[in-house]
């Protein structure tokens, strides 16, 4: 009697611990799938977000919605967002976050920074910077039969595979950004007709935008930083007279160009600081690349395939000088120089840092590319 | 005497140990660390892991020499009868006041990343509740289900793992950046999330074999837990920019909550849910010092009676810790008392022992 009294009473307290006051049920909520942030005039902001919404029906498919707001915060812009739709505006299921150029010449933590305090908020969401305005691409809705949401968030993702685009979160950027020697990049988001292309890099100083790279700097950047993807590929004249014989009108001009893919990298950055606080970067880097695409030889010879490396070697670090060149105009450290010094040379940081910025223009970058092709390809 | 079904092995005694030691303070410890000792935070905890060593001697030596008795049973052996009784009050009160701090951090940190409306209360009692009903049974249950929680911090260890995808090696150097004065200033800071191991005053007669295998039993625990935390903090230092650091409080969870896998997508959550099982057993072990006390004064020795108003104790005490500076005037008193409970007083009462020949049988 006892011990069944006693299971009733438990039973009964099973009623009052079920998870109350927490719960937070799917179908009171709307999920946001993406988000946009804008600058609006007056100094405030707008955003716009993407709300998937599941049709009840099986068969039917997902519809994306679009609703945009203005408001002072990102959090009071989100809650006149909210007055708008029914049930709850709910962000954790959040895959990328989209930041307007203008706003991102702005210092861009202050939008950020409630993805970083909300408990629930999705940090692996991917983040990047939008041509124009985030709006206008978000308002496409659809491109070609794929909703916007999707698109953005896959077409990042495999850029990020053919190492076009850094592979950013709200998370991995976070330590970066408060972090004084060291600056991020973000993909750059272009519209292009209805559709969007991913194929640069915006490099940030300081969090504020200060340009941007082209893509095959964006790549070489990739492959500087030793972040490749799982490819790389690039293409190169390789004709021996020069920029003459591409002329448009050079029937032979197709024969030219070699298209390879980077399949192995290695990276060594020595730092060395010189009298007068000279700073010099060594970058050396040592690519094993497979030929894609050459019409033009036959790559059985030694000497040819010789004669290649030593030229793709030269084109590549001719490369790797303009996106560094690139890189110090906009002052962004997206090497992590400053870090370097702040481990290893803290006594030269300590005079630096105070003007990073400029300072970081004077350093002296030695970039070195070996490339070596090892593939070929099924025939010679 | 001890009764048969509380003896435990030297293993048992070893994760015993190791499950008393790790409990709250593994989540907050990098935090603290980075701010007083910057990249040489994990040489920090290291330095504290050798001090428990010292302090474990200490408490070793004189167990030793009363090998039938917890420390309620040679306290008044040492001191005199009025005496010995005050201290072992005193004791009980440290060891509920222990469970009582770690209660409340646990329910802060649950409160605050996982279950944020739920009230206080509620919290607690489901804690409370779930250590009460593994505290009141004897010591040999306890210690086995703390040899099968021990799994979880392999768990734990794997689960950090997953930070390194992000990590970036330059944030800890330069490491002495703090000068090494700050860093073994800091192991004294280190040296509080590592409490725990002074079951051992309590758990000794209960452990079979000799002396020396319970030494050796109790020095591998602390040094598996001092090895863990090194890691943990180390994982810290080496994933958040040392401007970040000062920002993020739980340095732990947040590396993980940015991980998605194909299934989970809050790999925090499920860091969370290992790391609640791992301080209730924790705080098992701290209910259960003090009920044994407890029980050796008002229940002929049976623990069991004593666990329910203990249980009513900690919630009061957990409920009154609420607002900031409570928080803070707890910690303070936790780290006085520690000092004086745990070095102090065993370092005097050995002297003392020593100079009056007292042993036991």
């Amino acid at each position: 009697m006892k011990r069944i009294c006693f299971l009733c009473l438990v039973m009964s307290l099973l009623l009052f611990i079920a998870g109350c006051w927490d719960q937070d049920l799917l179908k009171d909520a709307r999920l946001l799938y993406g988000g946009g942030f804008d600058f609006a005039p007056k100094g405030k902001l707008r955003v716009t977000f993407v709300i998937q919404d599941v049709p009840a029906g099986e068969q039917q498919s997902p519809k994306n919605d679009i609703i945009s707001a203005e408001g002072d915060t990102p959090m009071d812009a989100r809650e006149h967002a909210d007055d708008q739709i029914s049930r709850h505006l709910r962000s954790y299921k959040n895959r990328f976050v989209l930041i307007g150029e203008e706003l991102a010449k702005q210092d861009i933590y202050p939008v950020l920074e409630v993805f970083y305090r909300d408990p629930k908020s999705a940090l692996n969401a991917r983040i990047g910077v939008a041509q124009g305005t985030a709006e206008d691409i978000l308002s496409l809705k659809k491109v070609g039969n794929v909703l916007i949401a999707e698109e953005i968030d896959e077409l990042i993702k495999s850029k990020e595979e053919t190492t076009t685009v850094p592979k950013v979160t709200l998370e991995k950027i976070y330590p970066v950004m408060l972090d004084p020697g060291e600056d991020f990049v973000l993909p750059y988001l272009m519209e292009q007709g209805a559709r969007v292309d991913v194929s640069r890099i915006a490099m940030f100083h300081n969090n504020k935008l200060t340009g941007t790279l082209s893509p095959e700097e964006s790549s070489m950047y990739l492959l500087l930083k030793n972040s490749k993807g799982k490819e790389a590929r690039f293409t190169q004249n390789m004709s021996s007279i020069g920029e003459m014989s591409t002329t448009e009108d050079n029937p032979q001009r197709r024969y030219d160009f070699l298209t390879f893919n980077v399949d192995k990298l290695k990276r060594k950055m020595k730092l060395k600081v010189q009298s007068g606080n000279q700073i010099t970067v060594h970058l050396n880097l040592k690519l094993k690349v497979s030929v894609i695409e050459y019409p033009k030889d036959r790559l059985e010879k030694k000497q040819v395939v010789a004669e290649l490396n030593k030229r793709l070697s030269k084109k590549m670090t001719d490369l790797a000088q303009k996106t560094l060149e690139h890189m110090q105009k906009a002052r962004c450290d997206g090497l992590g120089i400053g870090r370097q010094l702040m481990a290893f040379h803290p006594r030269v940081w300590k005079q630096q840092k105070e003007e990073w910025g400029s300072n970081y223009q004077k350093v002296k970058f030695a970039p070195v590319i070996q490339v070596e092709i090892t593939k070929q390809g099924i025939i010679n | 005497m001890i009764p048969e079904k509380s003896r435990i092995t030297q293993g048992q005694l070893m994760f015993f140990i190791v499950q008393s030691q790790v409990g709250v303070g593994i989540l907050t410890l990098p935090h603290k660390m980075q701010e007083s000792a910057k990249g040489g935070g994990w040489i920090s905890v290291l330095i504290a892991g050798l001090a428990v060593q010292v302090i474990i001697l200490i408490l070793w030596a004189l167990c030793r020499r009363f090998p039938s008795d917890t420390i309620y049973g040679f306290l008044p052996k040492i001191t005199g009868k009025l005496l010995g009784n005050i201290l072992c009050f005193l004791y009980i009160g440290y060891f509920l006041f222990s469970a009582g701090t770690v209660l409340a951090k646990f329910a802060d940190v649950v409160g605050r990343w996982v279950l944020l409306s739920t009230p206080r209360w509620a919290l607690l009692i489901l804690a409370l509740l779930t250590c009460m009903y593994l505290a009141k049974e004897n010591l040999r249950v306890i210690a086995r289900l703390f040899v099968i929680s021990s799994l979880t911090i392999i768990v734990m260890v794997a689960l950090s793992l997953c930070g390194y995808a992000n990590a970036n090696f330059s944030y800890i150097f330069p490491i002495s950046e703090a000068g090494w004065g700050n860093i073994i200033k800091s192991a004294n800071e280190a040296l509080f999330p590592l409490v725990g191991y002074e079951a051992i005053l309590v758990l000794y007669p209960f452990v079979e074999g000799k002396s020396g295998g319970k030494l050796k039993a109790a020095s591998l625990g602390n040094m598996m837990i001092t090895l863990f935390y090194t890691f943990e903090v180390f994982t810290s230092l080496v994933i958040f920019s040392p401007a970040v650091m000062p920002a993020v409080s739980e340095p732990l969870l947040y590396m993980l909550k940015g991980f998605s896998f194909q299934i989970i997508q809050r790999i925090d959550l499920i860091f969370l849910s290992v790391w609640i099982f791992v301080v209730s057993t924790a705080m098992v072990s701290w209910i259960y010092m003090a009920t044994v006390g407890l029980g050796h004064f008002f229940h002929r020795g049976e623990h069991k009676k004593a666990v329910p108003y203990a249980i009513c104790i900690l919630f009061i005490l957990a409920m009154i810790a609420q607002e900031p500076s409570v928080t803070d005037f707890y910690d303070q008193a936790i780290k006085i008392s520690h000092y004086t409970f745990v070095v102090g007083l065993p370092l005097i009462l050995l002297c003392f022992a020593y100079f009056m020949r007292k042993r036991g049988t």
